[in-house]
């Protein structure tokens, strides 16, 4: 048992590191904690993912002519990590440019608050 | 942004006003600024912790309902205390409520990620094991990235190949999502005819040693992008380096030197221009591909500069978009003269 | 391979590269009549892709590139992929028309290229969902679409909008990170990524039996992922706030268009990679049955209450979503019927409830009941939309709505156990519907001040706005009254996309 916790440990911290970012996402209010949260939660699938296409003894698949290497990692998992990051990358700026919009508007970066300034401002017009 | 610079200075301010306190006599002239901040201190004891602007803009909202609209709302203290703590009890009720239910939608939420990750561990260990030579995954898809890429798409990168021969169509979507990403900053964060605000420059040492650096960083860059086949590297990396690079420019040489040359609007058509090219480009090669036409490019020979085909242009395309949307990322938040 | 085939990525790429294109018009209102151009173009040839497939009886696959299917991209398009596009196209010309004046008025000027251009990219988005046949380009565009629909949902740029905006891109993220994390492990299990190939793979480990927990896991995880996305109803939570403080367009497009995307994707999942049995083995049936149950009811419960009338518009297309999770749930072929048919319906019928609120509120500016009192007298137009929609909700015959209850209810009687629950769920929340649409028919028809004779003054609206509001009166209409053609369609489309039940 130990042993195959141990062999999976790549897995194992993903999985983990997933749950820590999602609590983060969902559960503290400041905004930009929000955001290390969504960060964490997307790298931990960048991480199950790489670890994936790990092949013992592989090597980068960089195909040169007349070497004598024959083992590559698994180019897929690559290419969708790539995906991944870009769009991690686009959400994340997307969610700071947000955050920006309310810390303007609300002077504040607590979720809590901001609702409830915008409840307020709400009832007000 | 004065609240901002309170605020980052809060625990400086903390320390002033414990050390002040003990030199002042009580009849001294109170500071305005400092009995708000002990005011603002007696609210976080008795409430929650908020931040010092949200607590500002509470109070201040809290005056305009009572009429005592003051326009100096930055310096000075509000004069009607007795009637501020009647309105703080009254939210102070709602808030006991609402951090009871809060209490528990968090006790809930911990334990349903403790059970997911449970669950997730499980199945982890049910996966083929870490480095696996006969994983599933090693099926003849990737086979055939391995083995047949470099004659097929002229691409001594396999990932390179991959991305944007096999499954080009994906990362057209890649670039897509950069591109909505960039319009939606630009949409969200922009005032059109703002002035920037003024910066100085960056300092002598950042200056002295961006200015060896930064032409060796550019160089660096476009080599990645246009080796994208060759070794490793491509677009993504390439225009990620290519960016930093413009970040850092427009950081050292100050004033808006870069933001001169790259406005906004040309670094849109830029983005749009080499996105219209990939379009362009890619839809020939699923054109001609699917409906079994002929295939004009030359692939060249594998492991030169010009080989590949599309492979390099297309590198070029996507670099340059990565670049630029880095770049509009950083300018869409600094600070324009307003704020 | 005649020029036909290639619609389906043509109308992908023409609607994604004239999105791209916008930046270089100056003019934000020659933009929204562009964009409506290219999206009648795509409409018009999804129409032509659909009759020739069905003439034809087939289906077919586009292979992206010079490579075939597993190792290259791939696409697919048959009578019910053509069927969506067109409805989706119908939708977004007729949304844009008929919102054209809130547009102009909620969104500033300098802003308003970029707000269609985002649109446009939402749309091209909604159709690669519709066209694709592999898992990982439909994350790639569901990933598009939940880029642009936040910025969509925070265009107006008040406070609350930006609010709401946020609480939604959260749940995105959070949805689409199930969905990856679904995909890393179905692609760990198989190696890939291709529908069809994924189909055979994991047949294979049905048939040795070994895995079964990570398949179940990874389909559960993609189908909570998904529903979160199309706010199904413990996930709902984002929903009435975004849809309540964003403009009518986009409230309509999000709400009729938007949502059924990411259905679509989870509908083949079902039926092209895990197939009956992973469905009824895992309990993913049930599961989706008892959400759709329990959306169906509390979601129109929640709807009562609502004070506003766009945030009581928004929980019931919660519920509305629901009746697709109910019969997606049942199991059968007849299910999926019912499935694609109620998509198609409340498509057509949420947009144009949205529309008609949307010139209401205009009319009266305001948008709580108690100031929406008569606005139909004075927004004829609109109230009359408003009405038939909600009435078509609440399943009175003649309406589309009902012609879809029908079609659930035909399904439900086909199944066994889920039988009652199902019926049983479909009457309480027709009622529940009819408890809160038509208080709000009264309301909008009422006088503002009683025992007074008003006179009849109605507000003109723009001829383009009638024409659209007219049509989806005309398709609610038809609808309803014909839906046979559509059905037999869609049966068609179906019987070729899979067996399933």
């Amino acid at each position: 048992m130990l042993e195959l916790i141990l062999e999976q440990r790549y897995y194992m911290i993903s999985i983990i590191l997933f749950a820590i970012g999602f609590v983060t996402l969902f559960l503290h209010p400041n905004l930009i904690k929000k955001i290390i949260g969504l960060n964490l939660m997307d790298t931990s699938i960048f991480l199950f993912l790489a670890a994936m296409g790990y092949v013992g003894g592989g090597q980068a698949p960089i195909i040169e002519e007349g070497s004598s290497w024959t083992m590559y990692i698994n180019p897929v998992p690559g290419g969708l990590v790539l995906t991944g990051i870009v769009v991690a990358v686009s959400t994340t700026a997307l969610f700071l440019s947000l955050t920006h919009r309310l810390y303007r508007k609300y002077h504040s970066l607590n979720l809590d608050v901001i609702l409830m300034l915008a409840k307020k401002g709400q009832e007000d017009t | 942004m004065k609240t901002t610079q309170n605020n980052n200075s809060l625990f400086r301010r903390i320390l002033q006003w414990a050390s002040e306190s003990e030199k002042e006599s009580a009849d001294a002239p109170e500071d305005p600024e400092r009995q708000e901040f002990q005011e603002y201190l007696e609210y976080i004891d008795a409430h929650d912790y908020i931040e010092f602007g949200a607590y500002r803009y509470m109070r201040y909202q809290q005056r305009k309902e009572l009429g005592l609209d003051e326009p100096t709302f930055h310096h000075h203290i509000e004069p009607s205390i007795p009637q501020k703590k009647q309105n703080v009890k009254k939210s102070h009720h709602k808030q006991g409520l609402l951090r009871k239910q809060l209490g528990w939608y968090r006790i809930a939420s911990v334990f349903i990620t403790c059970v997911i990750i449970l669950i997730l561990c499980l199945v982890v260990m049910e996966l083929p094991k870490f480095g696996d030579l006969n994983a599933p995954a090693l099926n003849e898809v990737a086979q055939r990235y391995l083995q047949q890429g470099r004659e097929e798409t002229g691409a001594v990168n396999a990932i390179t190949g991959m991305i944007l021969e096999y499954r080009a169509f994906d990362t057209f979507g890649e670039s897509v999502v950069l591109f909505a990403a960039a319009i939606s900053t630009l949409l969200l964060l922009r005032t059109p005819n703002q002035p920037l605000k003024q910066r100085k420059a960056g300092d002598e040492i950042l200056t002295m040693v961006s200015k060896y650096l930064l032409p060796m960083i550019i160089l660096f860059g476009c080599y990645v992008v246009l080796y994208g086949h060759i070794s490793p590297g491509g677009g993504f990396s390439g225009g990620a380096i290519l960016g930093a690079a413009l970040i850092l420019a427009s950081l050292v040489l100050g004033a808006g030197e870069v933001e001169r040359v790259l406005t906004s609007k040309r670094v849109t058509y830029i983005t749009v221009f080499s996105l219209l090219t990939y379009a362009a480009m890619k839809s020939y090669s699923f054109y001609t591909g699917a409906n079994h036409v002929g295939w004009a490019i030359p692939k060249g020979e594998a492991g030169h500069l010009f080989s590949g085909g599309f492979l390099l242009p297309l590198n070029l395309c996507v670099g340059l978009i990565v670049a630029c949307t880095m770049y509009t990322f950083y300018t869409l938040f600094i600070p324009t003269e307003e704020e | 391979m005649g020029l036909v085939y290639n619609i389906p990525l043509f109308s992908i790429l023409l609607v994604v590269v004239s999105g791209v294109c916008i930046p270089l018009f100056r003019n934000g209102r020659h933009v929204i009549r562009f964009i409506q151009i290219v999206q009648c173009m795509v409409g018009v040839g999804s129409l032509f892709l659909m009759v020739e497939l069905s003439t034809l009886n087939e289906s077919f696959t586009y292979q992206l590139g010079h490579v075939p299917a597993p190792w290259g991209n791939e696409l697919r398009a048959g009578p019910l992929e053509g069927l969506f596009a067109f409805v989706f196209s119908l939708v977004m010309v007729l949304t844009f028309s008929g919102s054209r004046e809130d547009l102009i008025a909620d969104i500033k000027p300098h802003r308003l290229g970029n707000y269609c251009l985002l649109m446009q990219l939402l749309y091209g988005a909604l159709l690669a969902m519709i066209y694709t046949d592999d898992l990982f380009t439909a994350y790639v565009f569901v990933e598009v679409a939940a880029v642009t629909a936040c910025v969509v949902v925070s265009a107006k740029e008040s406070g609350r909008s930006i609010v709401s905006a946020i609480r939604y891109l959260m749940f995105n993220c959070l949805g689409s990170g199930l969905f990856l994390l679904g995909i890393a492990i179905l692609y760990a299990l198989t190696g890939h990524l291709l529908f069809s190939s994924l189909q055979q793979a994991v047949e294979q480990y049905l048939l040795s039996g070994s895995s079964k927990l990570p398949l179940i896991v990874s389909a559960l995880l993609m189908t909570l992922g998904l529903s979160i996305k199309s706010a199904q109803f413990p996930f709902h939570a984002w929903l009435p706030d975004a849809h309540a403080s964003a403009t009518t367009t986009s409230s309509a497009i999000l709400s009729g268009l938007l949502l059924k995307g990411y259905l679509i994707i989870l509908m083949k999942l079902m039926v092209r990679v895990f197939g009956p049995f992973v469905m009824v083995s895992s309990y993913l049936c049930d599961l989706l049955l008892l959400l759709g149950l329990a959306g169906m009811l509390f979601a129109s419960v929640a709807a009562l209450r609502q004070e506003e009338v766009k945030r009581m518009i928004a929980y019931s297309s919660s519920a509305q979503i629901s009746y697709i999770f109910l019969s997606l749930g049942l199991g059968s072929q007849l299910g999926l019927l019912a499935a694609c048919f109620q998509i198609i319906v409340h498509a057509l019928t949420k947009s144009m409830i949205f529309l008609g609120a949307g010139a209401m509120i205009n009319g009266v500016h305001g948008h709580y009941w108690g100031q929406l009192r008569g606005a139909a007298r004075k927004v004829p137009v609109g109230g009359i939309a408003f009405t038939v929609g909600g009435l078509s909700l609440c399943g009175i015959p003649l309406l589309a709505g009902f012609s879809s209850k029908y079609c659930i209810a035909l399904a439900a009687l086909d199944s066994d156990w889920q039988m009652a629950p199902a019926l049983f769920g479909l009457a309480a929340s027709s009622v529940l519907n009819a408890m809160y649409y038509i208080p709000a028919i009264l309301v909008i028809w009422g006088r503002t001040k009683p025992n007074q004779e008003e006179e009849w003054n109605p507000i003109s609206i723009g001829w383009e706005q009638k024409l659209a509001l007219g049509f989806l009166l005309f398709c609610n209409l038809y609808l309803g009254m014909r839906f046979g053609l559509v059905r037999n369609l869609i049966e068609q489309g179906i019987n070729l996309l899979g067996s399933f039940g």
